[in-house]
């Protein structure tokens, strides 16, 4: 599409520095992910993470150097599903839109759908809620609860950190 | 308003009602009138005998309705096995049994009850149940923050007790039952009468269950005992077997009743007006391209065969297949030191270890040789069995060539359902509806941002704003639905 290229020209300098200097040098990750992703963020030690809420109770937290969103239902929402028996998983590879659906939980004979926070395409889902579903009641947001990683498409970082929620914001949504 | 259509009537429950509610065009369908509806409490009842519309439907209620409205729609489904959205087929259902059924109801068309039975999966969690039209179900579609997995079922719970069925009480599985107490021994014993499922979405939620009235329960007998169940080992979820018992009373009576509850249970107040909406499917369908796709996919193979989620098939050696319907007497084992193994995920065959020898270097060479001839199959009765037939490893006079390949045909059976479905084209093979909303979706931002970068980015953003909520030009009428 014509848009993409906008798109990637305006995600340039975004990525290339300003919200990595921000924060505290410290020792570079090795990193899996391709050159071509973070081709832009050599410079800079560490990058950020950011984390936001979707007002269907996902969790995104992104990583400015790698690009990659992880993505996961929250505790509030783990909590009100009750236990979870099955997570349907999305396909490895494919490009989901904002607001698509990227799988579903069961629960306590409820299925509720699971969208995509952001645009992207989905690299790498948690093949562990195979066979133990419930990590996800355990552990919700934390480092064996979550569902599916993203790798999100340049332009949708504004879109990530205006639009969805941040702690404060999901926290008084929550307890509205 | 068109009275002669049924909609939007009045309740009986009002003393008096606003004369300020809008009239609708007489042109409009009742489907058209829900978004546009002011009204906080719906009730809505189906003419519809098809599932799948009847499904459709509701899950068009669910994604369409008002974010604070509450809607209560009832329905009956011609006979139907109904399994959950993350169920099993073949570990849930006796597919030949079925089979067999549908083949003798074929020849007898007109007869009273020579309906098809239908294999449906539902969009809602939870387990297989049998509906007919002697079943009455019920869904109330609410806010999200509503959402409670028992406050709906005590509703239908209260309207029983109004018609006399005092034993009517909730168990701690969600579902109603009939709490019976032995007149000696003083035992309780619960029979199931209704199966709840649910489905959350945004900001929406639906509980909808199964109401048994007077259904020919001896008709099931059977449909929900796979032959191939104890050979297979699934992820997802496997239905609870329960004890059930028609509860007798009247549909309409029961409808009317539970109709009263559900306005008493949300509070209706004096004078509030109550929408009415009776749906008929012809004009339903025609009225909606969302209920014609959703009636498409649910009877896609995609959506019944290839949403299995991933099973294994192991068959151990000297274990006696059962009999099943269409081959009596065939019970076939296979021989010691065999191997029998399939891993299927979204029902393609992935990983199978098939082999008959005693010799480990030959079965070895079986087992390479069935994980080449049989991967990416289908699991699908045919396909097995031509698969098994064309390992050359084998031997042709092997019992596993022979019948336990006919057996395996048979057990897992033919797919039933749409063989092409495209959630992107519409039946025309045009775009489709969501394909459409998508690709609107997408010209409105870019429209969006290249109009920000504009110099007059304040008059140029109310532009956007304002065209944002009209319909594009060169579009279709349906654009604009729902």
């Amino acid at each position: 599409m014509a848009s993409t290229l906008r798109l990637v020209s305006r995600a340039l300098p975004r990525a290339s520095g300003s919200l990595c200097r921000a924060v505290a040098p410290a020792p570079v990750r090795v990193l899996g992910t391709p050159l071509s992703r973070r081709q832009f963020s050599q410079t800079a030690a560490q990058c950020e993470i950011i984390k936001r809420y979707t007002q269907d109770h996902e969790w995104i937290s992104y990583d400015t150097e790698t690009n990659i969103g992880t993505v996961g239902i929250t505790e509030y929402a783990q909590e009100k599903l009750g236990e979870v028996v099955f997570i349907e998983l999305p396909e490895i590879d494919s490009t989901v839109e904002a607001d698509d659906s990227i799988g579903a939980v069961e629960s306590v004979k409820s299925a509720s759908d699971i969208m995509s926070p952001v645009t992207g395409d989905i690299i790498e889902v948690n093949e562990e809620l195979n066979t133990k579903p419930k990590l996800v009641n355990e552990d919700a947001e934390g480092e064996t609860g979550w569902i599916v990683k993203i790798a999100v498409h340049e332009g949708e970082v504004e879109r990530l950190k205006e639009e969805l929620m941040d702690d404060a914001a999901y926290e008084s949504y929550t307890h509205e | 308003m068109s009275p002669s259509r049924g909609l939007l009537r009045l309740t009986r429950f009002t003393r008096t009602y606003s004369t300020t509610t809008t009239t609708p065009p007489p042109s409009k369908t009742p489907i058209e009138l829900l978004r546009v509806s002011p009204h906080r409490l719906h009730i809505y009842r189906s003419t519809s005998t098809n599932p799948f519309f009847n499904l459709s439907a509701e899950d068009y209620l669910l994604r369409h309705s008002p974010p604070t409205s509450t809607i209560l729609f009832t329905y009956t489904n011609s006979p139907s096995i109904v399994i959950g959205r993350n169920q099993n087929i073949w570990s849930e259902v006796n597919i030949p049994l079925l089979n067999s059924k549908n083949h003798h109801h074929q020849h007898k068309k007109n007869e009273e009850n020579g309906d098809k039975i239908n294999l449906v999966r539902r969009r809602s969690g939870g387990g297989t149940v049998y509906h007919d039209l002697g079943n009455l179900c019920w869904s109330v579609i609410m806010p999200r923050k509503a959402f409670d997995r028992d406050f709906n079922a005590h509703v239908v719970v209260k309207a029983l007790h109004a018609l006399g069925v005092s034993t009517a009480t909730i168990n701690d599985r969600h579902d109603i039952i009939l709490r019976q107490q032995h007149p000696k021994n003083r035992k309780f014993k619960d029979l199931k009468v209704s199966g709840s499922a649910y489905k959350i979405i945004r900001e929406r939620a639906y509980h909808h269950a199964t109401l048994l009235l007077n259904s020919k329960l001896e008709d099931i007998r059977g449909l929900l005992r796979s032959p191939l169940k104890e050979f297979i080992t699934t992820k997802g979820v496997e239905s609870v077997r329960s004890e059930v018992s028609n509860i007798g009373v009247d549909k309409e009576e029961l409808v009317e009743k539970i109709e009263e509850e559900f306005l008493k249970a949300n509070g209706l107040e004096d004078g509030e007006v109550v929408s009415r909406v009776t749906l008929e499917e012809e004009e339903t369908v025609k009225a909606r391209e969302y209920i014609r796709e959703g009636m498409m996919e649910l009877q896609s193979q995609k959506w019944l065969y290839s949403q299995t989620p991933e099973f294994t098939l192991n068959i151990p050696p000297q274990t006696p297949l059962p009999e099943i319907t269409g081959l009596p007497g065939v019970t076939p084992s296979l021989p010691e030191h065999s191997k029998f193994t399939i891993l299927s995920t979204t029902s393609l065959l992935q990983n199978i270890q098939i082999s008959t020898s005693p010799d480990p270097d030959y079965a070895f060479l079986q087992s390479q040789e069935s994980h080449i001839r049989l991967l990416k199959s289908p699991f699908r009765g045919s396909d097995i069995k031509r698969g098994l037939d064309v390992i050359n490893s084998i031997p042709e006079d092997d019992v596993l060539k022979k019948e336990v390949g006919r057996w395996l045909e048979v057990a897992v059976g033919e797919w039933g359902g749409i063989e092409a479905f495209d959630r992107w084209k519409n039946e025309d093979g045009g775009m489709s509806m969501r394909l459409r909303a998508v690709e609107r979706e997408r010209e409105r931002e870019d429209e969006k941002e290249r109009i920000m970068k504009t110099k007059e980015g304040k008059v140029a953003r109310l532009v956007v704003s304002y065209h944002a909520d009209r319909k594009p030009a060169g579009t279709s009428s349906h654009d604009q639905e729902g």
